[in-house]
């Protein structure tokens, strides 16, 4: 038997494995049951926000809707006072049109 | 995770519980860190065992994390002595088991060598693992892996072999009542 050898078995023999605390597989379980409690915390959390961007969103796109109809049902308006105004000064012109034709056959 | 993968996971938690801590006790050199580290280890391997597929694969990868968390570790504490392998006091061989005694000036040895040869002496007569083997998981050629453990017992042979002859002087002196 060479000196190599015996230093090799004498190292395998020294450095045998050593056991942890007895409780020690229980604390390692222990920490995964609050770690997959954070991390059921964190999914709900997660989801919440979603939950609460998806509503500030859709309010957003619902007030730019009611926003934009105003705004046309104001254009229609406004369209609809042109257009009389518009027919008042075509009838006052359609009157003195007239009045200047019939002035002009009465010989006037 | 379900049911199934935490009745997996507990499984290898207890067959592998002993060399997490071993490998991490040996490199570290405290209980409490060595616990706290292979504690930190199996969180980590909790979170990542749906990736793991064979056992094989999970043993592989807890001495590779382990390794290297634990030298991480190591260096970061400053755990590494300041004094150099010939400045070890020499344990006193006086009315103790021959083996015994051995078995604890081995020990101390290896605890003073530098992190990278300790991981390596670890993994080979701790861990029974190869040179190739033990290159993967520190990944590092194979050729450093087999020069640095010639050189590294080369110096154990060496120091072993001074110590013997003063504990055999030392044994001498007591029982001759020098």
């Amino acid at each position: 038997m060479n000196q190599e050898f015996d230093l090799e078995t004498a190292l395998r023999r020294a450095l045998k494995r050593e056991q942890p605390s007895r409780d020690f597989a229980g604390r390692v379980l222990a920490r995964t049951v609050v770690r997959r409690r954070q991390a059921a915390t964190r999914t709900w959390m997660a989801i919440a926000a979603m939950l609460l961007v998806g509503l500030v969103i859709a309010g957003g796109v619902r007030r730019y809707e009611v926003e934009r109809e105003a705004q046309a049902q104001a254009q229609a308006q406004k369209a609809g006072q042109d257009l009389v105004l518009a027919l008042r000064i075509t009838v006052a012109k359609l009157h003195a049109t007239h009045r200047m034709i019939r002035r002009r056959s009465n010989g006037v | 995770m379900t049911k199934r993968e935490d009745e997996r996971f507990e499984g290898l938690l207890n067959a592998h519980q002993s060399m997490v801590y071993s490998i991490a006790l040996r490199l570290l050199r405290d209980p409490a860190q060595a616990e706290e580290l292979s504690q930190d280890v199996f969180l980590q391997l909790y979170g990542k065992l749906s990736t793991l597929e064979s056992d094989d694969h999970v043993k592989f990868w807890l001495r590779r994390v382990t390794v290297h968390r634990a030298i991480d570790e190591a260096r970061r504490i400053k755990l590494r002595p300041k004094t150099m392998l010939d400045q070890i006091p020499e344990p006193v061989a006086i009315n103790r088991d021959a083996d015994f005694l051995m078995d604890q000036k081995l020990r101390k040895l290896v605890a003073a060598l530098p992190e990278k040869a300790r991981a390596i002496v670890l993994l080979r007569f701790q861990e029974d693992l190869d040179p190739l083997e033990i290159s993967r998981v520190l990944e590092m050629p194979s050729s450093s892996v087999k020069s640095l453990l010639h050189r590294t017992l080369r110096l154990l042979r060496g120091k072993l072999e001074r110590t013997g002859t003063k504990a055999n002087k030392l044994v001498y002196k007591h029982e001759s009542g020098i």
